[in-house]
């Protein structure tokens, strides 16, 4: 019995793709103020450098994101947590018979963080969900405590 | 196996569960991208009034020969002003407006990439016109230079000009903010599915306005630096005595100046690609001819500037050159037209005022763009240089054209935006008024024009007295016409009227009809599967 689910921001585009984007407005950009130096006018270049750095910043700040996801796996023997953020990878895998799912708070404390998936396991703490909506936490929470069932029943 | 996508945060990291926000503070913190397209939309509505008023003025001058009201000096200032507050301060901030309040809805995301830039580079706006407002009452008032900033003229200027400077570099940083939101939010935050040639026509004129305008507001910027300097920092860039040039000035400004004149229409064109299929129950025909179109437009639109510059002196192959580059633009624009007429064809028709204006538009606009290719004969050009048949041929692309776009885009979405439907019988009065006074007012431009009447000139010779008295009422009458629809259609929408459906108009197609009217605070925190 396998059990996946995989929590993914939605990004419609690789950061390759949106460095090829990113090339092609350099690269009109660049070309009229290159023209605008060749002629004397180097502020252009200037203005371009600066203007073309902040859009870059704008979406780097996007693209590290872009492959965020989390990876719960769970088969009778293991449940995988594999968070991947800002291109860090980390992992953890607990005993699924010792797991204890944690829903988000219904009506979290004002000025409390946003509520995620708790999953408890023998003193040992993960929160997800960080990319998916509140409605979809819960489904997965609710999702996760079946099948953890399923498979303790199972052993 | 369950593969999740989602919206984890809203882009302003903020948890659903809160209250919405609500007095001043929901407009000034706003970030959710409906509130700043409502704050857009409302700001280039008063600088539309603004604008407006200033060009009753100058009609107000015009209706008789002779000096009536104004002194030439503040006429200048007048037209100056009306030119800069429509460009920067109506159309362009319009056009942010509807991207604002509808990419995100069309494409499916939850909001704007960057939200809190989004709110920063709306904020930037109202100071802005408010230095342009403001520079009619320091020493030496407005610029009486244009809206085009001609040196000498311009470095001779007072304090209104370095005020009129300063306004539009806020201005430039505020549409480049805009584009790097709009460029990252149409590039990645589209709903699963949805490939870049299933992206709808407006989001497509919107993604490459915004390619034109990181590309061209550097040199803008630099326009009016080197003018700043030149003023106050002992520069010699436009002043001859110094071995500077003005006409270096006039190339680096039209420059930026002929793609702008692409940025205000292209997001129009987009809102008209998306009205027609709705209104002729029909999918747009040629769907990827209009994006290759759409983008050819905007590179054409680099190597054509020099046409606004054919009587500065320059040689023959460099005349020919700009002649035959401008009169290549009429190719992909042809091509548009030819698409919208193809959809209309043979569709179920019905003509609602969103489709009123858009086929108002394509007659309108169809008459600013010959006039265009007209002008684009260098030897006409030459004889037309600074006449009102200039005056009359980018009035019709751009009141005729840009703002007939805005107002079919307001009619055709406004019950998303309030959740009620638009008064109909009023929306026909403000159309037919302002189809017939739009005629009214510039068609006579082009005979003043052919006559000789030269523009920015606050008096003329008797002659011209007949036009220029038709002109002035047709003026009037539009102007009344816009006043009309703010106060007698815009405000009594938002305050109520008969409750819209999801999707008030059967042909249309697209997300933005999948979620209730008016739009939720929240939408697509689920990103909808496109098919």
């Amino acid at each position: 019995m396998w059990f996946e689910w995989t929590l993914q921001r939605n990004c419609s585009m690789t950061p390759r793709q949106v460095a090829r984007a990113y090339a092609v407005l350099c690269s009109v950009s660049l070309a009229v103020a290159l023209a605008f130096f060749l002629r004397g006018v180097w502020i252009v270049l200037a203005f371009s450098l600066l203007e073309l750095a902040c859009v870059g910043l704008a979406l780097v700040l996007y693209a590290r994101h872009a492959l965020d996801r989390e990876r719960i796996s769970l088969s009778t023997s293991c449940l995988l947590v594999e968070c991947m953020q800002a291109n860090v990878r980390s992992q953890a895998r607990l005993d699924p018979l010792w797991t204890r799912v944690l829903p988000p708070a219904e009506l979290p404390p004002a000025g409390a963080r946003r509520p995620l998936i708790t999953l408890e396991s023998r003193g040992v703490r993960i929160e997800v969900g960080r990319f998916v909506n509140e409605a979809k936490r819960r489904q997965v929470a609710r999702e996760l405590s079946q099948a953890l069932r399923q498979v303790s029943a199972l052993r | 196996m369950s593969t999740t996508a989602g919206s984890p945060d809203l882009a302003h990291g903020e948890d659903h569960a809160h209250a919405l926000p609500h007095g001043w503070r929901r407009w000034l913190y706003a970030t959710n991208h409906k509130d700043i397209g409502t704050l857009y939309l409302w700001f280039s509505a008063v600088m539309l009034m603004e604008g407006g008023l200033l060009a009753m003025l100058i009609r107000l001058e015009l209706f008789q020969p002779g000096l009536q009201f104004f002194r030439p000096e503040l006429y200048n200032q007048f037209v100056s002003l009306h030119g800069l507050i429509m460009v920067f301060g109506a159309i362009m901030p319009a056009f942010v407006g509807f991207a604002n309040w509808m990419v995100p809805l069309q494409i499916g995301a939850a909001d704007m990439a960057f939200a809190r830039m989004n709110n920063f580079s709306f904020w930037l706006l109202p100071p802005a016109a408010l230095l342009l407002t403001a520079s009619f009452f320091v020493p030496g008032g407005a610029t009486g230079s244009g809206w085009t900033m001609y040196p000498p003229l311009s470095l001779q200027m007072g304090m209104g000009m370095d005020l009129t400077i300063f306004a539009i570099h806020i201005m430039g940083a505020s549409s480049i903010m805009g584009s790097i939101n709009i460029i990252t939010t149409i590039l990645n935050m589209r709903a699963p599915g949805m490939t870049l040639m299933k992206l709808p026509m407006f989001c497509w004129t919107w993604l490459i306005t915004a390619y034109l305008l990181i590309a061209v507001m550097p040199v803008l910027a630099t326009a009016v630096t080197m003018l700043l300097t030149d003023r106050h920092f002992g520069t010699t860039f436009f002043i001859a005595a110094g071995g500077g040039d003005p006409v270096m000035f006039q190339h680096v400004f039209w420059f930026f100046g002929h793609p702008e004149v692409y940025i205000m229409i292209l997001p129009g064109f987009g809102i008209i690609s998306e009205v027609i299929p709705a209104f002729s129950r029909k999918p747009l025909f040629g769907y990827a001819s209009m994006v290759y179109a759409t983008a050819s437009i905007a590179i054409i639109s680099f190597i054509v500037w020099a046409h606004h510059m054919f009587t500065t002196g320059m040689p023959v192959t460099a005349q020919l050159f700009f002649m035959y580059a401008t009169m290549l633009v009429a190719v992909p624009t042809g091509v548009k037209v030819f698409n919208w007429v193809a959809t209309m064809w043979k569709g179920s028709l019905t003509f609602e005022p969103a489709m009123l204006f858009a086929i108002g538009f394509l007659w309108v606009f169809t008459i600013g763009g010959f006039s265009g290719l007209i002008l684009s004969i260098a030897p006409i050009d030459i004889q037309m240089q600074d006449t009102y048949y200039v005056v009359g041929h980018f009035h019709y692309v751009l009141v005729a054209g840009s703002l007939f776009c805005m107002f079919s885009g307001y009619y055709f979405w406004a019950p998303k935006w309030t959740g009620h439907m638009v008064n109909e019988w009023r929306a026909r009065f403000h159309f037919w008024n302002s189809l017939i006074w739009v005629n009214v007012t510039f068609f006579p431009m082009h005979f003043l024009g052919l006559a000789g009447m030269p523009r920015r000139y606050a008096d003329y010779p008797v002659q011209f007295t007949d036009f220029h008295m038709i002109t002035s009422i047709g003026a009037w009458l539009f102007g009344l016409s816009q006043v009309y629809w703010l106060l007698f259609i815009v405000i009594p929408n938002i305050r109520g009227g008969p409750p819209a459906p999801a999707k008030p108009w059967d042909g249309a197609e697209g997300l933005e009809w999948t979620v209730p009217s008016p739009a939720p605070f929240h939408t697509f925190e689920t990103p909808p599967t496109v098919k």
